[in-house]
């Protein structure tokens, strides 16, 4: 169990996803890097399904209140060790910087972290009315108490954060990403693309759909994306790779390279 | 019906009709069907299409399986709901100017009509059938920033439901205190409180 101090931008808790629910309107949510989160969670003894804390750019703090095994990933930081299993006790306080890369980092803890099942899932959407962010002196609960504690040493090495990310459809080159970023959706720059006509009629759209905005400006949808969309669609990311654009700051590069189906 | 590719991941079955409640109806029961092929994790209906989300290591068996899906529409149950709507919606003025009609008759209008659920968005944006061609507006040029949890609006000739707070720029007439568990195929009438 911990504390969080000082929360950074857009904390929350998620695992890998509330899937099933989108013809209620509800998103899949999760981790937006859910590949950095399964991985942690092995480091620490958990389910791959276990949910875990994700938090944005900013510097966080956070003190433990009960002794285990956390780990963190993800985007990289300052003051913890990365990827690896970290045996806790009261009173240790852990001061993160800002990520030095990527955009989310990943806090596992063994037993894994205790939130509401809603549909299926623990994962925080706050638009959809489902969990909230993690402000100041919440207290992150543990589920499974009695776990073994010994740090467990995975195979592998930590996910890859960098790499060409594959598309299917017509698009290929080099995009930046655009100012905002957030848990719905990225907007990239670098180049306009014919917006083509706006659809009368939203149709289902998923995760990783690349849409052509009106002012010709692709926009990926992320795993809060709206369940439906008007707009055009352009390409699809590869669902593994959807992940690479997450992790991927303002003004960073990102390269499209085409895939057939 | 086409059947496209949407990604890795997903499956589009295209269907080359104007949306009505029938087709609804159809797209509903297809896409419930769709759930019990192995593979599949959602479908989920649109106004013409399913969206069809698979693992994608199955999804070539899932292809396969998809032209024996069936829709028998009498084993179709859909629910009918009655929605009580507060109509003193921030448009309803505007409304009433631009259409020459009171706000009394466009409420009548309005609430005369039961409408079918077509398709539901994210969070919990509710589509609704076309409105009697009266009271048919357009959306703003410029959408709200946020527009209030249960919200009811018209944009263009559809009406809709706001479940959650959003960004939108549909017409707002009027605002429903509780949202029903609305599902896909549903009707709703709206009843003026």
């Amino acid at each position: 169990m911990s504390r969080i101090l000082t929360p950074s931008v857009a904390t929350s808790i998620q695992d890998q996803g509330r899937f099933g629910q989108r013809a209620k309107g509800y998103s899949r949510s999760g981790a937006m890097d859910p590949v950095s989160l399964a991985y942690l969670n092995e480091l620490v003894g958990n389910e791959a399904s276990a949910a875990g804390v994700e938090f944005g750019p900013g510097p966080m703090r956070f003190e433990v209140v009960e002794d285990g095994v956390v780990a963190f990933g993800g985007g990289e930081r300052d003051g913890a060790a990365w990827w690896e299993p970290i045996e806790v006790e009261p009173g240790m306080e852990f001061t993160l910087s800002a990520t030095r890369e990527g955009v989310w980092s990943y806090l596992a803890i063994a037993g894994g972290i205790d939130a509401p099942l809603v549909m299926g899932s623990r994962s925080t959407n706050v638009r959809e009315g489902i969990g909230s962010w993690l402000k100041a002196e919440d207290v992150i609960g543990v589920l499974e108490k009695n776990v073994s504690r010994a740090p467990k040493k995975t195979k592998g090495d930590p996910p890859e954060m960098h790499g060409p990310v594959r598309v299917f459809g017509e698009l290929e080159g080099e995009f930046f990403v655009g100012t905002r970023v957030d848990r719905m959706g990225y907007r990239l720059e670098g180049r306009l693309l014919p917006p083509g006509p706006e659809d009368e009629w939203s149709e289902p759209v998923l995760p990783g759909c690349i849409q052509i905005t009106p002012s010709g400006a692709p926009y990926v949808l992320m795993v809060e994306g709206s369940t439906v969309g008007g707009y055009q669609v352009a390409a699809t990311v590869h669902s593994e790779d959807l992940r690479l654009v997450a992790q991927r700051r303002p003004g960073e590069r990102i390269e499209f390279v085409q895939v057939d189906y | 019906m086409k059947v496209e590719n949407l990604g890795d991941r997903g499956i589009v079955l295209l269907f080359d009709e104007s949306p009505s409640p029938e087709l609804t109806r159809r797209l509903t029961g297809l896409a419930e069907s769709a759930t019990s092929i192995e593979g599949v994790v959602d479908a989920c209906p649109g106004h013409r299409t399913i969206l069809i989300e698979v693992t994608p290591e199955l999804k070539e068996k899932v292809l396969v399986s998809i032209p024996s899906l069936s829709f028998q529409s009498e084993s179709f149950s859909a629910r009918r709901w009655t929605v009580p709507c507060i109509y003193d919606g921030e448009d309803i003025r505007w409304m009433s100017q631009h259409l020459g009609l009171e706000t009394k008759e466009i409420v009548r209008i309005h609430a005369e009509r039961e409408y079918t659920v077509m398709v539901i968005g994210s969070p919990r944006f509710v589509y609704l059938s076309e409105v009697h061609t009266q009271i048919a507006v357009p959306r703003l040029a410029d959408p709200r920033v946020n527009v209030a949890a249960g919200s009811v609006g018209i944009g263009g000739r559809q009406t809709g439901i706001y479940g959650n707070a959003r960004p939108g720029g549909w017409r707002i007439i009027g605002r429903v205190e509780e949202l029903p568990d609305l599902a896909t195929g549903d009707t709703v009438q709206f009843k003026p409180a």
